[in-house]
């Protein structure tokens, strides 16, 4: 057995500053709506960064990332106000929370503190399950586009207990040189490791889930030594079969953990088309989920299926769907 | 009232604020949000501000979670047909991916080695090989197109853009297509024309009114002409020269010029013949006995002062000031003596007077008129290819000291120059002293240009000359002076690389063992010089691995 891969985990938060932070955040959040989001847009620098200091020294980086999100919103065009009253109604959600962390259940508490950025606890973890994972997808982004703290999320999902688990770090993501896909892995699930060669890849493992009222959260606790085996798309006949199935699952799992951010979906036989502007995943045609605006490898996924139905895999953040891998066929790919 | 018209009443009050509008939430009884509704609607009992972001938050989460599929409408497009050439192997797949992220120049090998081998392009690389961004890198007509396979046409039928350069014109749009078509699409329906049915293609350019048509768009149909010239395209190319005077009146008397019994090419010929005459000088007195006999001259008579039919025939009167060289000194009727001799062919000359190209250089360099002479054959020799007197000009030209770098390098001569015969060139002039150098060099220049493969034994040469600097690492010759003189323009390290990369993807593969046996152990003291050497022998290894993997010999 190897040794787990190591993850950065900054400390618990502290509850007095989440209570502190909680106070702050609602006057800030009141004042804003008092005054009008038609100011926002108008307001100085200082105006954003006080309050994102305030939530760093408060022990909510998280937060601190979600309001980092709201000065590009107030300039992302028609429709600005609506997507910026959503984000303070996250916001708002949040603040109420950090006001009454302590009272709250543990595996609320848990799924806040995911929120405001913290990895689960090795020693806190409710949840342990052995079983066979393969590496389903990665997302990384380096911060650029919210002037955000770089993040990574690998997506694991296991053989036989059929559960998506989330790796996540956030933090300065590895510099230097990109390794070429020649360069063998060093471990499969290692979050900063070699993605482009671990991606596909079978191991057993055991995993341990966070307190949390919908578990995605975990973290590696031992992994079996390889030989890994690479996935076969004919191994993975999972996920919905339907968008509607997806969309309740989506809705199932948001009320139980009201702070879900990003949710697992595997989709079966979806095509992707494009309608006007618009790039979508259509399940046997008759319905279609939006694929994320800003995704780049929108042609990849319509160059592997050719207009055949292939399965995908992605994030749902409840408005639009970012696609991770596919598999079709023979091929099974990251994108 | 339903969920989606309260968000918009809280959108609208958050906007203008609660200081201006106070919050007002109507409950209803309306269903299926009966519950919800009324919920927001009690929602808080503080202040406004703190009622809204609750409602706003909770209608938010209900916005999320109640979100549905978009209907979609039926099936737009058909799906891909199925695959005519064999899929690359999952190895083939990987090399192209480390082509297309670490060894660009490499990607076009390997389209063609796949080509060879009848193999298409995987389809995960499709989407970025048909993007804007390797279009400039990679041919596509030649390289592209023939390895998309069905997959690739499909979908640069949905990208559209420069992918759709792929796609091969439908049969309909070529019969019947014509009075709709935009220009790009008229210039690709008389390419394929062309190939098969040329004497339609032809009624079709007889019908343009040239007149009206943009420069752009004559532009793109004259080029669509260049391809299968033919004596039939001279009545159409006549037509466009009396019509237009700019926008595509060069490019039609380039294409006019090419064809040599042309009434065009005639009439260039008969202007141009009553101006040149070889004579035969007798030697100075005290010359050399090695240079006692008579030696040519070429005397020039200008041409008289500007007619009109000079104008119809797309020569300009007046010298273009922002031309890449200065005309001055030549006068109005040098500079349309130039543009005669552009159009004619060089061979005419030789056949004429009986002499070499490299003789009729040495007698026009003793001309009064030098330089009009020697320009308005090296645009004639590029303009029609002649790779005879490409040289010759281009050895001239290397043989005199004044000439600046860009002066030998003009015109694009070394372009068609053969290969062998640049590999000599380049041969003699590398161990030699004193040209200058740097990036602007003449020789690094010569060896940019020199991009075809290289023949084993000038690859040999090379690898020879880059082991004999690596083991100096001194600036004891030209070409090692280039390379540190781009060094230095870089920075320290690196650099050096930078300029010996593109030599990589051209070395003969059969030189594998030259390059570990020569060029390594005289690297092994000089650190940037290891780097490179064994970055050269990564590529040639990856190469022959490529050529393995598609089963090319």
């Amino acid at each position: 057995m190897t040794p787990p891969p190591t993850i950065s985990n900054p400390s618990r938060p502290r509850p007095t500053f989440l209570a502190n932070g909680g106070r702050d955040l609602s006057q800030w959040l009141s004042d804003a709506i008092y005054n009008g989001l038609s100011s926002l847009p108008e307001q100085p620098q200082p105006f954003w960064d006080g309050i994102v200091n305030r939530m760093v020294d408060a022990d909510a980086p998280g937060v601190a990332r979600l309001l980092r999100r709201l000065q590009p919103l107030t300039k992302s065009g028609e429709g600005w106000p609506d997507r910026v009253l959503d984000q303070l109604g996250r916001l708002h959600l949040l603040a109420e929370s950090l006001l009454r962390y302590e009272d709250l259940p543990e595996a609320l508490q848990g799924d806040i503190q995911a929120v405001l950025g913290y990895a689960p606890h090795l020693d806190e973890c409710v949840l342990q399950v052995a079983d066979s994972w393969v590496v389903l997808g990665r997302y990384a982004n380096n911060g650029g586009a919210f002037n955000d703290v770089p993040t990574v999320r690998m997506w694991l999902y296991g053989k036989y207990s059929r559960r998506f688990a989330c790796q996540s770090v956030t933090g300065p993501l590895p510099t230097g040189r990109p390794l070429s896909p020649d360069e063998g892995p060093d471990h499969p699930f290692a979050i900063r490791g070699n993605f482009a060669a671990a991606f596909g890849l079978w191991a057993d493992a055991e995993l341990t889930f966070g307190p949390s009222a919908y578990p995605l959260r975990a973290v590696v606790r031992q992994v079996c030594e390889g030989p890994y085996n690479m996935a076969t798309p004919s191994e993975l006949q999972i996920g919905y079969v339907s968008i509607s199935a997806a969309l309740e699952g989506y809705a199932e799992a948001l009320s139980a953990n009201p702070f879900l951010e990003q949710f697992p979906v595997a989709l079966q036989n979806v095509i992707p088309t494009k309608q006007g502007n618009t790039y979508l995943l259509c399940d046997d045609f008759t319905e279609a989920l939006p694929i994320w605006p800003g995704f780049a490898n929108v042609w990849s996924l319509f160059a592997l299926s050719g207009g055949e139905p292939i399965s995908v895999f992605g994030e749902w953040e409840g408005q639009f769907f970012l696609p991770l891998s596919v598999w079709h066929k023979e091929a099974f790919i990251a994108v | 009232m339903t969920t989606g018209d309260t968000w918009d009443q809280l959108v609208t009050t958050a906007f203008l604020g609660t200081r201006r509008r106070p919050l007002r939430l109507t409950p209803t009884t309306e269903e299926p949000f009966t519950d919800l509704v009324n919920r927001l609607a009690q929602c808080g009992q503080g202040e406004d501000a703190q009622r809204l972001l609750g409602a706003a938050a909770l209608a938010g989460v209900a916005r999320r979670a109640g979100q549905s599929a978009i209907p979609v409408a039926k099936r737009a497009d058909p799906p891909a047909p199925p695959e005519r050439l064999r899929p690359p192997t999952r190895r083939a797949t990987q090399l192209l991916q480390t082509a297309m992220h670490y060894h660009r120049d490499l990607v076009p090998e390997w389209l063609q080695v796949a080509r060879l081998a009848g193999v298409h392009i995987p389809h995960e690389c499709l989407p970025e090989l048909l993007s804007a961004g390797w279009a400039n890198t990679v041919n596509i007509t030649s390289n592209l197109a023939p390895v998309v396979g069905e997959r690739g046409i499909w979908l640069a039928r949905q990208m559209g853009g420069v992918a759709r350069r792929v796609v091969p014109l439908p049969t309909p749009l070529i019969t019947t297509g014509w009075e709709t078509a935009n220009s790009m699409t008229r210039a690709e329906i008389i390419s394929a024309l062309r190939r098969t049915d040329p004497l339609k293609a032809n009624e079709l350019l007889l019908s343009i009114d040239w007149a009206k048509e943009s420069p752009s768009a004559r532009n793109l149909l004259l080029w669509a002409m260049a391809e299968h010239l033919s004596p039939a395209d001279e009545p159409i190319l006549e037509k466009v020269m009396a019509t237009i005077r700019t926008g595509g009146a060069n490019l039609a008397a380039e294409l006019l010029a090419r064809l040599p019994d042309s009434s065009f090419a005639r009439r260039m010929l008969a202007r141009a013949r009553p101006t040149l005459h070889l004579e035969w000088v007798a030697p100075p007195p005290f010359a050399r006995i090695s240079e006692s006999a008579c030696f040519a001259r070429i005397a020039v008579r200008l041409p008289e002062s500007p007619t009109p039919d000079l104008e119809k025939d797309g020569i300009q009167l007046t010298p273009d000031p922002f031309s890449q060289f200065s005309q001055k000194g030549r006068g109005i009727r040098g500079h349309i003596l130039q543009q005669i001799l552009r159009y004619i062919p060089p061979s005419v000359w030789v056949e004429e007077w009986g002499l070499s190209p490299s003789e009729l250089i040495r007698a026009a360099q003793l001309s009064d008129c030098r330089d009009v002479l020697i320009d308005g054959w090296s645009e004639a020799a590029a303009l029609h290819r002649d790779p005879i007197w490409c040289e010759a000009l281009l050895l001239a030209r290397l043989a005199e000291a004044r000439q600046t770098p860009a002066q030998i390098m003009a015109n694009g001569l070394a372009n068609f120059v053969p290969s062998k015969v640049l590999e000599e060139i380049i041969m003699a002039m590398l161990p030699k002293e004193g040209y200058p150098v740097g990036i602007g060099g003449v020789t690094y220049q010569l060896l940019e240009t020199h991009c075809h493969p290289w023949s084993r034994d000038f690859s040999v040469f090379m690898i020879e000359e880059m082991a004999r600097c690596a083991a100096l690492d001194q600036p004891t010759t030209a070409t090692l002076r280039a390379w540190r003189s781009l060094a230095f323009t870089y920075g320290p390290d690196g650099a050096l690389w930078r300029a010996l990369h593109p030599f990589g993807s051209r070395l003969h593969i059969s030189v594998l063992d030259v390059l570990l046996n020569r060029l390594l152990p005289a690297a092994e003291l000089s650190e940037r010089w290891r780097y490179c050497a064994w970055n050269l022998v990564k590529i040639v290894r990856f190469r022959i691995e490529l050529y393995h993997e598609m089963g090319v010999a």
